[in-house]
């Protein structure tokens, strides 16, 4: 066998740019909104929330496992009350109606129910406040696992009838605002799924769309399944490796949505979207799984994504959650606060090659409008390392506090002072701030 | 053999390479009688040099290819045609039809690789064979074309086979690092950069030279399988992704290993529909020809070391750009205006032209003795006039030739002063230049 690349030699080798990050925190609240919305830790989750930044929570209507807004309006109420008392936006996801999609009354009836829940929302809510939320037409159209024999021509037949609707009752309160109508939510491990996104932009009336959202996952597949290795290092390794189709994805679809005003969104992403936990769990919910999705980050960051929806908050026993059914958080949780500690929407950011050195690691600068500056520094060996502060920032001694956690401190933030220098045991996330409030 | 440009010369390390190290190339497969028999193959391997054709995939094997241990005169032909042409062999291994996990089956393919790599070097010496590149396989992860592979199948045929190779091919490399390669990656498999990436971590450094991929834009005619029904559409917007050349050409670069192996694109068209009719309508024609053009700026941009176009010659398979009596396609006008104005180490003084429509492709190029060429590929069916001092920022130097082939050329180019501006009816390729090559100077008449 010959020498392997780390994963951060993989990863790493790109371009530096200074830019300002235009990335959206946010979160998917769907299997597990009963604990989100009436759980005996809905205000421990909403502090969660909170604690890292979140902007935008997705959440599901006309889905088999949220309340149905039209049958259960109080539990419906109920999911969209914990989204604001986060101090996030919704964006509410019109999932789908059952097959056959290409009945027009279907079609009418669908886009119908979707006009009545926006007009019952702004009943409840208030226009002002409605018409800042997102709506998304449809969930992963391009699958064939979940909705077999949907085209392209059926799904924007769709679009229009419901995008229209909603415009029907949104329209007086938007005083010149865009809509924030968006879709497809694409499923990018569809063959030609780029198809879709070139097509829905370029056959939809620009002021119908606000934002693009597409999903990306590091792997579906268990290791052996489907051509995926078997060995568990070369497997973790490949998913690693992944983390830079986010950058990828992101950079085409802006070249995709150029000049249109429409927002670039992640709308799923995390390491392993296998739905046994006994596969994606250990993938999703460890170190692993944190250093994966701050990887992601930065790359989405680095593209210039608008936002991006973590897939996604309370877990309910299921293998994607921030956190589990009693609320406590995983590895991954940790991680994202540490990155929107670090990096909030709008600072100044500078994604920079490592030195040579320290090719374990996948680093972003960052400067708030407060000229306080922060960097959020990813190692992506699984080997131990320690690395000078001074090879890899500019003002190195400005740094006051370094925040980690590692292999062997994965549910745990260390914090100490500064003393120029970063050791990580294994995979881990650390920030060092030049503030010491955390 | 060619030699890879340092990091700092190509995109490994940067946003954009600043100088041509594309080596352009052909695929010669099931017409390779007419290529290397036909009555025409003397003006065939004339119209690839014109192309500056500096390698040649032929395939033993598959394809129909002449059997080397029993039809080497054949066989002899096959290369020595690639020779005639000032190119180099890319010898592919194909494929086995015996049971790819026996154990034997693998040590026979291997030992049969290694023979073919010992009569060649019998045949045309070591000087000689040691430049031509080995690529073992062709498209594994393709049910189709190549069986179905796991990787770890793939990796233990590779490993026998270039070992197979070596044991003849050593002695006269010196240092120079073995021109073997794969895995020919079909580009449509899901997770293909997963075989990239393995191969690369995973096979012994000393017997990897090179990295092959694949890339087509669609298999799909108009409305099948998912594709718009609309043709404009799906020409909009199969045209609208050749910039992915450009961003599988750094992945895969990305993942090479900082020394001199090969990131090679080594079989590409707009259209592989298992129809000729079909694919030929996508290939063979103007867009085909404006397709082409730009997914050769992308791979320039992408900082490719080689390319080789699916194919050179052609009969009535609907992808090569000369059929078997020597007639060109609009795609070979295409390409040989790349290949003639963005020279392999040519300096890339602008990546691409100012203009905020995605009708237009363009790169600025300066070459030897002060050769400045702007190329311009109109990758819409609409006739467009542009005013290349502005696209250029006035770099176009005075004094210019135009040289177009598009929908009023037919298949064909034509030359004429340059005015300062370029009109492009339908899909087609311009190039503005100071210094006219010898092939687009001479009449039309002889080679059309």
């Amino acid at each position: 066998m010959s020498q392997r690349k780390t994963w951060s030699e993989l990863l790493l080798r790109q371009p530096a740019g200074v830019d300002r990050s235009r990335l959206r925190y946010g979160i998917n609240e769907a299997t597990g909104w009963h604990d989100f919305a009436n759980g005996s830790h809905q205000d421990q989750i909403s502090e969660y929330l909170r604690a890292i930044q979140t902007q935008i929570v997705r959440i599901y209507a006309f889905d088999s496992w949220t309340p149905n807004p039209v049958s259960d309006w109080p539990a419906f109420t109920r999911y969209v009350n914990a989204v604001l008392k986060a101090g996030a936006t919704p964006m509410i996801t019109f999932v789908r109606f059952r097959p056959p999609f290409g009945n027009p009354r279907m079609i009418q009836w669908f886009a119908q129910r979707c006009g009545d829940l926006v007009w019952s929302c702004i009943e409840q809510w208030g226009g002002h406040v409605v018409r800042d939320w997102y709506w998304c037409v449809w969930n992963e159209p391009n699958s064939s696992w979940t909705n077999p024999g949907l085209t392209f021509e059926l799904y924007h037949q769709i679009y229009l009838e419901v995008a229209h609707k909603i415009l029907r009752w949104i329209s007086p309160y938007l005083d010149g605002r865009r809509v924030l109508i968006g879709g497809p939510a694409i499923d990018t491990f569809q063959p030609f799924w780029m198809d879709w996104l070139w097509r829905f932009v370029h056959e939809t009336d620009n002021s119908l769309i606000g934002f693009v959202l597409w999903h990306q996952f590091g792997e579906w597949r268990a290791p052996r399944d489907w051509g995926a290795p078997q060995e568990p290092m070369i497997y973790r390794r490949l998913i690693m490796s992944r983390t830079r189709v986010y950058l990828e994805h992101v950079t085409t679809i802006q070249r995709l949505i150029a000049g249109r005003g429409i927002l670039n969104i992640c709308g799923r992403l995390n390491a392993n979207s296998h739905h046994e936990a006994r596969i994606s769990c250990q993938l999703n919910q460890t170190i692993f799984g944190a250093v994966f999705y701050t990887a992601a980050l930065i790359h989405l960051m680095r593209g210039g994504a608008d936002g991006e929806l973590y897939w996604m908050g309370s877990g309910a026993g299921n293998p994607y959650g921030l956190w589990d059914e009693q609320a406590r958080p995983t590895p991954t949780y940790h991680a994202k606060r540490l990155a929107t500690q670090a990096v909030r929407y709008g600072d100044e950011i500078v994604i920079d090659d490592p030195p040579a050195a320290s090719r374990d690691l996948l680093m972003v600068q960052t400067r708030g409008i407060d000229g306080s500056r922060s960097a959020l520094i990813v190692h992506l060996s699984d080997r131990k390392g320690q690395y000078c502060l001074a090879d890899m920032v500019t003002n190195p001694r400005d740094y006051a506090i370094i925040r980690k956690i590692d292999s062997d401190s994965p549910t745990q933030v260390i914090a100490g002072p500064c003393d120029g220098t970063i050791a990580y045991n294994g995979l881990g996330v650390a920030i060092a701030t030049t503030t010491v409030a955390d | 053999m060619i030699q890879r440009h340092t990091a700092s010369e190509s995109t490994l390390n940067s946003s954009a390479a600043t100088k041509v190290c594309l080596r352009y190339g052909v695929n010669e497969t099931d017409s390779w009688w007419h290529f290397a028999l036909g009555p025409e193959r003397e003006r065939i391997w004339q119209r690839l040099r014109a192309m500056r054709t500096q390698i040649i995939r032929i395939f033993l094997f598959d394809k129909g290819a002449p059997d080397p241990i029993t039809e080497w005169k054949l066989f002899k032909s096959y290369v020595d045609a690639v020779l005639a042409v000032g190119a180099v062999p890319m010898v592919t291994f194909a494929k086995f039809h015996r049971p790819l996990n026996d154990p034997r089956a693998i040590r026979w393919f291997a030992e049969k690789c290694g023979e073919v790599v010992w009569s060649c070097l019998d045949e045309w010496g070591e000087e000689r064979v040691r430049e031509w590149y080995w690529c073992i396989w062709n498209e594994p992860n393709s049910d189709w074309i190549g069986g179905g592979l796991s990787f770890e199948q793939y990796r233990d045929i590779y490993e026998r086979v270039a070992h197979a190779i070596v044991r003849w091919l050593g002695p006269s490399l010196g240092s120079r690092r073995a021109p073997i390669g794969g895995p020919a990656v079909e580009g449509f498999q899901p997770f293909w950069m997963d075989w990239v990436q393995r191969f690369v971590d995973e096979l012994d450094p000393a017997l990897v030279g090179f990295v092959n991929w694949h890339r087509y834009a669609d298999w799909r005619d108009h409305g099948e399988n998912g594709a718009p029904s609309n043709p404009a559409t799906h020409e909009a917007m199969m045209m609208w992704q050749t910039a992915d050349y450009q961003s599988r050409a750094r992945s895969v670069g990305r993942v090479l290993p900082e020394t001199d192996v090969l990131n090679v694109c080594g079989e590409w068209n707009a259209h592989s529909h298992y129809l000729p009719l079909v694919r030929a309508r996508f290939n063979q024609t103007q867009f085909g020809a404006a397709f082409g053009a730009s997914a050769l700026l992308h791979l320039i941009r992408g900082g490719v070391d080689a390319e080789m176009l699916w194919t050179g010659t052609d009969e009535s398979c609907g992808y090569g750009v000369l059929k078997p009596n020597s007639q060109p396609t609009p795609l070979y006008y295409a390409r040989r205006l790349c290949a003639q104005y963005a020279r392999y180490g040519d300096e890339i003084a602008l990546h691409s032209l100012d203009n905020n429509a995605n009708g237009l492709d363009g790169m600025l190029i300066r070459g030897a003795g002060g050769r400045c060429s702007a190329i311009l590929v109109h990758r819409e069916p609409a006739t467009a006039s542009y005013d290349v001092a502005e696209l250029t920022r006035d770099r176009v130097p005075d004094k210019c030739t135009l040289i177009k082939t598009d929908g009023e050329t037919g298949t064909a180019v034509t030359a004429k002063t340059f005015d300062g501006t370029a009109t492009l009816v339908g899909y087609g390729v311009a190039v503005i230049t100071n210094v006219v090559a010898g092939c687009d100077v001479e009449s039309e008449a002889d080679w059309v």
